[in-house]
Order: C-alpha cells, then sequence, then structure tokens
C-alpha cells in the first residue's frame, strides 16, 4: 500500500492513495480525498445518465471501459474502482480531466473545456470544441513568452469579485504532429498514454490563481481568413455554457447567477479561423496584442 | 421512439444532395432549407457526439478504443431520442473484434446511396484536390480512412472506408438492420419514383406533392447557386467547389483510357452486381 501523499492543483489541496506525478506535491489538510474502493453501482435520483455516467447534484458516476469507474461526491471524495487491464496512466488520464471537472463542478467552479494562458499579468482563456486547435495555440503562446495556467480543463472561480482562473495539472498534452511542427524533439516527452501519440510537455506553468481577463472561443471554418468577433450581453452566457463542463448542472440558479457575474468582467471573443491553413503565428498576435 | 435512419454513402455518391432532400421534406412547407441549416442530424463521425454522450474525452483515446464506444453511443441515441434521427456515414459497416457491428444498429434502418465508381474517382478528386490516379489507387485500398493519421486530432474520428466495392458490399450484406439502396443515376433520371420509394422504406407519411416539392428543392443547380452565392460549410477549404457537375457519364470527360480500365478491372464485380456494367463489360452510364 503506498502511504497517501499531498498535492495542489485548482487550488485545492488533494490527498491521493494512488501516486499523481503529474501535481505539484503540497502540504495542509486536504479539501480532496482520492482513493481505491468500490464505486457504487448508481447513483440515487440522477438529473442525467447515460451508460457511461451518471450525475446530480453532488453526485458524479464515470464508467470508462477497459480503464475505470470513478465516483466524484460534494467536490471532496473521489473513489476510482480501477480494472486490472488498466495502467496507472490510464487511470490518471480520465480522473484528471472528466473527473475532476464534474468535481469542480460540484464545488461552484466554473468548468470550461480549454487551455489558460497568462499575458499582461492576466488571464486568457482559450476555449471551443475538442480538436479545435486549443493545445496548440496555448503551445504556440508558450513558445512566444508567456506562461501557462493549465491545459484540458479550466476552472474559474470568483475571488474579491473578479473571475480568477486556477492552475491546473501543469503540463500541456500535445499530438505527436503539433510537436514536430512546433520543431520540437519527440523524445524529450513522454507519452501520455501507451499507443497514443499524444505526449505531456511540462513547462513555466503559474502557480497562484490570475484574475481573468478574456476568453478566446475558437472556432473552425473553410476560409482563408481568420474572422474575430467581440461576444456581448446575453450571448455571453449562452456561448460560456455551449463551452462549459456538464453544462446540464450548470443551469442551476446559484451557478447560472456565477456565471453572469464572471462573464461581466471579462471579455469573450470568438476566433474562427481555416485550421488546414495551420496561421498560428498570427492567431498568437492577434491574442497576444488585446491580452 | 423513431430511431435512427442511417444516410450512408462512399464519399462523393450523393448522401448531401439526398441530405437536402430529406431536410426539405421535412421543414415546413414555407421553409426553403439551406445547404448550410440542413435539418438532417450530423454525421456518425462525429467527435462532439460521442464526448457529450460519454462525458468522456475522446481526444485522449487511440482509434480503436473510440469504435468499441461508438455503436453503443448511437444505440443509446436511438433509444432517447424524441424524434427520429437522420445520421449521415461514410464509414464501411464493419465489425468489432467482438463481432458486433461498429454501426449502431438498435433501432435503426439504413438508406445506402450508391453511385458509379467511375464518376466517384472524378468527384473525389475534385473534392480532395488529389489527381485521378490517387484517387483511383484510394478507391482500391482495403485500409483506406479519413482521419485515420494517428499523430494528429482530427475534429472526426476515424471512417474506415474499404474499397469503393468493399464498401458497398459491406452495406448491402448488412444482416442486422434492413438496408434500402438509392442510385445516384436513379435519383438524376426518375427521382419521383426513387424517392419516393425511399420515403416509403423510412417510413415517413408524405404525399406525392411533398416529395414532388422536395425534389424541387434539392434541385443540383439551385444547391450550387447557393454555394456560390453564401458558400458551403462542408467544402474542403482547397476544393474551388464542392457542388461541381452534378452528372451522370461526366467521367467520359475527364478519365483517360487506362483509368476507366482500372476502376473497372478494381471493381467489375461490384459494378456487374448493381448494373454499372453490361454483359460486355461497358460502362452503362
Amino acid at each position: 500500500m503506498m502511504e497517501n501523499k499531498t498535492y495542489s492543483v485548482f487550488g485545492l489541496t488533494i490527498e491521493s492513495g494512488l501516486e499523481l506525478p503529474e501535481l505539484i506535491v503540497a502540504e495542509g489538510s486536504a479539501d480532496v480525498t482520492i482513493g481505491y474502493g468500490t464505486v457504487p453501482e448508481h447513483i440515487a435520483a440522477p438529473v442525467e445518465t447515460t451508460p457511461w455516467y451518471e450525475l446530480a447534484p453532488g453526485k458524479f458516476l464515470l464508467r470508462v471501459n477497459g480503464i475505470a469507474k470513478y465516483y466524484a461526491e460534494n467536490g471532496k471524495r473521489i473513489i476510482i474502482e480501477p480494472q486490472t487491464t488498466a495502467t496507472k496512466e490510464d487511470v490518471r488520464v480520465f480522473l484528471l480531466n472528466t473527473v475532476f471537472a464534474a468535481l469542480l463542478q460540484q464545488r461552484d467552479y466554473l468548468v470550461l473545456h480549454g487551455a489558460a494562458v497568462v499575458i499582461n499579468g492576466k488571464a486568457v482563456v482559450i476555449a471551443g470544441p475538442s480538436a479545435t486547435g486549443k493545445t496548440t495555440i496555448a503551445l504556440k503562446l508558450y513558445d512566444s513568452g508567456c506562461k501557462l495556467l493549465t491545459d484540458e480543463i479550466c476552472a474559474i472561480r470568483i475571488i474579491n469579485d473578479r473571475a480568477t482562473v486556477f492552475p491546473g495539472v501543469p503540463q500541456l498534452n500535445v499530438w505527436r504532429d503539433t510537436l514536430q511542427r512546433a520543431e520540437k524533439n519527440i523524445n524529450d516527452y513522454q507519452p501520455l498514454r501507451q499507443g497514443l501519440e499524444k505526449y505531456t510537455v511540462p513547462g513555466k506553468f503559474c502557480t497562484q490563481p490570475v484574475e481573468l481577463a478574456r476568453i478566446i472561443l475558437l472556432q473552425n471554418h473553410n476560409l482563408l481568413t481568420i474572422l474575430t468577433e467581440e461576444i456581448s450581453g446575453g450571448k455571453k452566457l449562452i456561448r460560456l455554457l455551449e463551452n462549459a463542463c456538464f453544462a446540464e448542472t450548470a443551469a442551476d440558479k446559484t451557478k447560472y447567477f456565477r456565471m453572469c457575474v464572471a462573464t461581466d468582467s471579462a471579455r469573450i471573443t470568438q476566433l474562427a479561423f481555416n485550421v488546414g491553413l495551420y496561421p498560428l503565428a498570427e492567431l498568437a498576435e492577434i491574442i497576444m496584442k488585446e491580452g | 421512439m423513431d430511431g435512427i435512419v442511417w444516410l450512408a454513402s462512399y464519399p462523393k455518391s450523393g448522401n448531401t444532395w439526398f441530405r437536402t432532400f430529406i431536410s426539405n421534406l421535412i421543414s415546413e412547407p414555407d421553409e426553403e432549407i439551406s445547404i448550410n441549416n440542413m435539418k438532417t442530424d450530423g454525421i456518425f463521425s462525429s467527435r462532439g457526439i460521442v464526448d457529450s454522450i460519454t462525458g468522456i474525452e475522446t481526444a485522449n483515446m487511440n482509434a480503436n478504443e473510440i469504435d468499441r464506444l461508438r455503436p453503443s453511443v448511437f444505440n443509446h441515441l436511438a433509444q432517447i431520442a424524441e424524434k427520429r434521427l437522420f445520421i449521415k456515414a461514410h464509414d464501411a459497416y464493419t465489425y468489432l473484434d467482438d463481432g458486433l457491428p461498429l454501426l449502431g444498429t438498435t433501432n435503426a434502418k439504413a438508406i445506402y446511396i450508391m453511385r458509379n465508381p467511375l464518376d466517384v474517382a472524378v468527384s473525389f478528386a475534385n473534392h480532395s484536390s488529389a489527381d485521378f490516379d490517387r484517387i483511383i489507387s484510394d478507391m482500391n485500398k482495403e485500409d483506406f480512412a479519413f482521419c485515420g493519421n494517428k499523430n494528429r486530432l482530427p475534429n472526426q474520428l476515424r471512417q474506415i472506408m474499404l474499397t469503393w466495392s468493399g464498401h458497398v458490399d459491406s452495406w448491402l450484406q448488412a444482416t442486422e438492420l434492413p438496408v434500402h439502396t438509392v442510385r445516384y443515376e436513379d435519383m438524376k433520371l426518375n427521382p419521383l419514383e426513387t424517392f419516393t420509394a425511399a420515403v416509403r422504406f423510412i417510413g415517413l407519411d408524405c404525399t406525392e406533392e411533398q416529395i414532388r416539392r422536395a425534389i424541387e428543392r434539392s434541385d443540383f443547380d439551385k444547391l450550387k447557386t447557393e454555394e456560390v452565392q453564401s458558400g458551403f460549410k462542408e467544402k474542403p477549404y482547397k476544393t474551388a467547389s464542392f457542388f461541381r457537375a452534378g452528372k451522370t457519364g461526366d467521367w467520359r470527360n475527364h478519365l483517360n483510357e487506362a483509368q476507366q480500365q482500372q476502376l473497372i478491372a478494381d471493381h467489375e464485380i461490384v459494378m456487374r452486381k448493381y448494373g454499372y456494367l453490361d454483359n460486355d463489360g461497358n460502362a452503362v452510364y
């Protein structure tokens, strides 16, 4: 049996019975505990249920076939029931992504699918659907001198009336093709999972929360130009919900209000571009110019 | 519960035309459908559908792991859908290691849209900005796939096509769901009869007048004009236009003798079976 270790991520202290080498080791009393155990078959009165997950206020159950079952409760506890075929790396990948997103939702964070970087001392979130180029742009911004805050999951809370982005898992998860285009040596990086051409890229990550200045919503199109559009008014909330993890539970009134507050202090810009043209330098320039 | 109607085809076989017809058919009489706002329900290879139904980021899975999720995701969708779903598919009808079909087959049926492979080759080359020889070769590769590059994250999931012949046979030999074949050439030459038969197979309760109107509103020249005026979001950016000629037999204007013979040699058996070659081995269309 491994002795429990304590880590820091998303502004929380995590005590874990499984090693989480991706995270920063910390001290202090735990906000969240993670351990192996038996996961409930179902959760009572789910508001959303599919064969893969069940969701209710304060409860989340996820089944990843061949990997593990996960259960997150009240933003305080995660139980993992791994399958014998799964490696530790496999178990961690889905823990640190979907399960953490659900846990953070339970703690009233606004959780977006996205990466975040720091520009001029403020956080800029790069959000959007899968495969629109979030991590690729974050890597380009990092190579251009920006500090990183998070990748894949972006956790936002209101601190002193300001929307604030919390440091996430301190690594970018980057596909081989992107690393090669960025002229990185693939041998310098570890695969995220065996059999997947996606690699973990450590870097200079902020360790403190940073005030949110702007959310960039990525969208791909087949035009030759880059189109930017400022999102305003009620559309801000609609577009945020589209990019939020488990938006269906975010529809409750408390979280609705919190999101409104969060969006009021941040600009939201839609950035539509042609991924086939790979206009990375231009996109990075647009994002860095306005911060 | 009305389940899923798969609108399946090899690429460039008339799938968009058929989807436009269905969109017009199921819309209100005074509502004319735009090619950029169809009323059908996405594509089987949509990463977003699988991610949102499972809650799992497929970006952290390999293609085989994702394929094992896909049938149950769409079986689940077919069970919970509050209306009949029309979902496009370019995947061949293949089976997973456990012997179950890749496509969802619960409460499902399929329209399989087929086109003369000689015309497919010309249209596919235009679509892919590739030369005819490469496309002819691709159409004869067992492992030909869209989004099959393991080194990057495409916005759609891997779609294994097999060869053109393999694709046709895979769908028309499917035993787990009813399949109705629609030939592009019949949509062109006998539209009312062809579309009506498809509508009856799907089980839509439509009058002849509604079918006629949907055919008129899906006319090729109209779609092409709209693309010129407003663009088409499904067009690959390197391609000059998605809607090109919309003709049968246009291959005669583009393929040389060797290219024609190669396609016929590669696909002779299936071409004969579905009426694309006559008894003397000559192309019918």
